[in-house]
């Protein structure tokens, strides 16, 4: 595939209470977002096992976003605190292995914040094009494997 | 047999001149350890005492072989064979008993019907051998009855005698090596297979104590159900390195990687994993982790023999130095040795 | 340091022979020069094979969960007794049906540095003088300066045996590790401040020499999942949900090894057994300890650091 033809995936984990809502209220106010994002919908961002992440990267995605409720308005009370901490780590630990940081973020966007859905996609995609695709946990057949 | 000698400057340059025409993979170290690689700088070649800590079998059955692509396109399903890499591959420095250990892999890949993927990777390979400069705290090799400077099974095979090394040419595909980069090689060979010898014997006098292979096969049978297995297995941690270390062992699994496109994998599998025998009843017939330990060893040195005729172990000593826990097959070999009977 | 193997072996022969413990688990001396394995006794006369000296590296702890239920008593080194706790409160283990026995360690040896030096020669640990080892090779008496061979992990040893029950049993033998003032995060300092493109080369060339064997799932005291994530659920044909397929290739063992080093953050007792048992030598410790480094930053450390939460939590980007 030439670079030309070369298109960011973005793999979009949101909260049903609210990144969700925001992106149906984003759709629903006619803003305009790049089409490179796969949304998954998941009851809380502390659904979010850390091996979603890493799958997605495997499966070949250049950049994995998770969205959540505002601190203190989580659905289920705390589970955003719950996530922030783990993704925290998470993210420290996969630049570590040489992950660029704007490959994995994530973002706090209420039910009512369709302009920032829309505008936390733009961002990404335009961040991670600059990128180009992602080569960490690329697949390197290599006859001298072990 | 025909005979050469080249000198121990000539030899990157030989190696160099083959990179030209070959994919050349030879030991390398990587981080202080010895693994095969392909081989960007010929000087880097390993040419020490450690044997690769990954046997080259990865060459002929890979961790991970594409069997098959395919591709759904609606209703219908494309399928496309995997492609190997076309390019002819040298393999340099092969030890004896890695040579040895592609009889065992060649009788179960080879046997009728060959296997195609085995068949074509070894067809497109030459192998070049090299005989050990030393005997390691592991190694049992003449337990097999051969040596640390056995040619058997390469193409050319290499000694190093003082300067030099004595080159044995042992195939047509040797033969024709050595013709089309004749002139890194002399003919002049004047008591260099002496010199072998009596290395090789000096090498053979460094044994210390090797087990007996006699009387291992007969009692193995009266042991089924000793209390051994057990007691060994309580130190055994389960893991896979003696068997994926393993120069001759050959298990693998099958599975599609992808749904709507994607490839069918063969990859490496063990005995060792408690999920190896799991059967779709969710019956495991080995279910215990002594019960497979117990199999390992009942492969290694019965079970490959009375099924082809050839040696399971060859005794290269890897699963002996890199188990964590120093579970022994030459200690193995003792204890059957002592505690069985035969004529069961 | 026969007095010490001595000692030990009249300790193991008394709690075997007078029934307050049904096993014992120490070390002897393996098939190989300068390897220890570890050695189980379930009868007083089996006691012989008992030693212990600076070679004793295997962390014998996660035995415990095979023989779940009976009195055991197990050798160990104070820089294993945080995996001892931890999979004491993982798998709710008895803790009066465990004897600890702690061997006084003046820092382990590294086989591998001894190997060049010694060839694999047999030694015998003679005494510790604190700074070195005296050994005997032959008939000759050596001294090893411990800076020099001691074991990686060894350098920042933590000194400390607190918590242990009155039933335990600490072993005494004069033995001393200076503060050897190593920092801990040093490896990983280094490779944190090298540019992204070169941690990734780095770590996609030691992960391309995983041969997921398991063998540091396995050793690991932290893993004791009774059913791993990696390991299929059901056999063959019938797998449907696997969380990733059995290739070696890098996206899988990305995946694994990322994983691992998830599940065992806040847990990880560093005794450094999944580095010390690879076959491949991948430098798991740097994963483990760069997650450490980093949990050591949150508000309220405490276990189980993942699982729980703090307001004052940083941010992610």
């Amino acid at each position: 595939m030439s670079v030309k033809e070369w298109e960011p995936k973005i793999v979009a984990f949101l909260c049903h209470w609210c990144s969700y809502a925001a992106a149906d209220l984003a759709g629903v106010s006619r803003f305009s977002y790049p089409p490179n994002v796969r949304i998954i919908r998941v009851p809380c961002s502390s659904r979010v096992n850390p091996q979603f992440v890493l799958r997605a990267f495997a499966e070949g995605a250049d950049g994995v976003l998770v969205a959540g409720c505002h601190l203190g308005d989580c659905h289920y009370v705390k589970g955003n605190y719950y996530a922030r901490r783990r993704l925290w780590v998470l993210q420290r630990l996969l630049e570590f292995v040489g992950m660029e940081p704007a490959r994995f973020q994530v973002h706090w966007i209420s039910g009512a914040e369709g302009a920032k859905f829309a505008e936390t996609i733009k961002e990404m995609v335009d961040k991670v094009r600059i990128l180009g695709p992602n080569r960490l946990f690329q697949e390197v057949k290599d006859i001298c494997v072990g | 047999m025909d005979y050469r000698v080249i000198t121990q400057e000539k030899l990157p340059l030989f190696l160099s001149a083959l990179r030209q025409s070959f994919l050349l993979a030879a030991p390398v170290e990587e981080e202080g350890e010895v693994y095969f690689r392909l081989l960007e700088d010929p000087s880097q070649v390993y040419l020490g005492p450690r044997p690769s800590r990954v046997p080259p079998k990865i060459f002929f059955f890979p961790p991970t072989e594409p069997l098959l692509r395919y591709r759904r396109e609606g209703e219908k399903w494309e399928v496309f064979s995997a492609e190997q890499d076309p390019r002819p591959l040298i393999l340099f420095g092969l030890r004896p008993c890695d040579l040895q250990s592609l009889k065992a892999l060649d009788a179960v890949f080879l046997a009728s019907p060959p296997d195609p993927y085995y068949a074509a990777r070894r067809e497109n390979t030459l192998l070049l051998g090299i005989s050990c400069p030393e005997v390691g705290p592991g190694c049992f090799c003449v337990t097999y009855g051969y040596s640390p400077t056995t040619s058997e099974g390469a193409d050319l095979h290499f000694t190093l005698l003082g300067k030099f090394y004595l080159v044995e040419v042992l195939t047509p595909r040797g033969k024709k090596l050595v013709q089309d980069y004749a002139s890194f090689f002399a003919g002049e060979t004047a008591g260099a297979l002496e010199a072998k010898q009596s290395k090789e014997a000096s090498l053979l006098a460094k044994f210390v104590a090797p087990p007996q292979l006699t009387g291992v096969k007969e009692k193995l049978p009266s042991l089924y159900h000793d209390p051994y297995w057990e007691e060994l297995a309580w130190r055994c941690l389960g893991c896979g390195i003696c068997t994926f270390l393993c120069p001759t062992c050959h298990c693998f699994d099958i599975f599609d990687r992808g749904e709507e496109e994607g490839e069918r994998l063969r990859c490496w599998d063990t005995c060792l994993f408690k999920e190896f025998t799991l059967h779709t009843s969710g019956h495991n017939p080995r279910a215990s982790l002594s019960a497979r330990l117990r199999n390992r060893f009942y492969h290694k040195l019965l079970y490959h023999y009375e099924r082809y005729g050839v040696e399971g172990c060859v005794g290269c000593g890897r699963c002996v130095v890199f188990c964590p826990v120093n579970i022994d097959i030459r200690e193995v070999m003792v204890e059957v040795r002592r505690r069985g009977s035969s004529g069961f | 340091m026969r007095g010490l193997t001595e000692a030990l072996r009249e300790l193991a022969y008394r709690l075997l022979r007078e029934g307050e413990v049904e096993l014992f688990l120490g070390y002897s001396w393996g098939t190989l020069p300068l390897v220890v394995r570890p050695c189980f006794a379930t009868r007083p006369e089996q006691v012989e094979a008992f030693i212990f000296n600076p070679l004793c590296l295997p962390n014998l702890v996660k035995y415990l969960l095979r023989f779940e239920g009976r009195r055991v008593a197990v050798v160990v080194k104070k820089c294993e007794l945080p995996s001892f706790r931890q999979l004491l409160a993982d798998r709710n283990l008895e803790r009066k049906k465990i004897r600890l026995v702690v061997a006084p360690c003046g820092g382990l040896l590294d086989p591998a540095k001894l190997q060049k030096e010694f060839s694999g020669q047999p030694l015998e640990f003679i005494a510790d003088r604190g700074k070195e080892y005296v050994v005997r090779v032959g008939e000759e008496e050596k001294v090893l300066a411990k800076q020099l061979y001691l074991y990686p992990r060894c350098f920042s040893c933590p000194q400390k045996d607190e918590d242990l029950e009155p039933e335990d049993i600490r072993l005494e033998f004069s033995t001393s590790l200076p503060s050897l003032e190593v920092d801990p995060y040093a490896g990983v300092s280094y490779l944190e401040e090298r540019p992204a493109e070169e941690r990734r080369e780095f770590w996609d060339r030691v992960f391309k020499r995983c041969i997921r064997c398991y063998a540091c799932r396995e050793v690991c005291p932290a893993c004791s999942c009774h059913e791993c994530c990696f390991d299929p659920p059901l056999p063959g044909w019938q797998r449907t949900v696997d969380w990733m397929s059995k290739a070696h290739w890098l996206p899988e063992i990305y995946q694994y090894h990322l994983t691992r080093a998830l599940h065992v953050a806040g847990r990880c007792g560093e005794c450094g057994e999944c580095e010390r048992v690879c076959p491949v030598k991948i430098p798991l410790m740097l994963l483990v300890k760069k997650l450490a480094k980093e949990i050591q930053s949150l508000p309220g450390v405490e276990p189980g650091i993942l699982a729980s939460y703090s307001p004052d939590d940083p941010e992610p980007h």
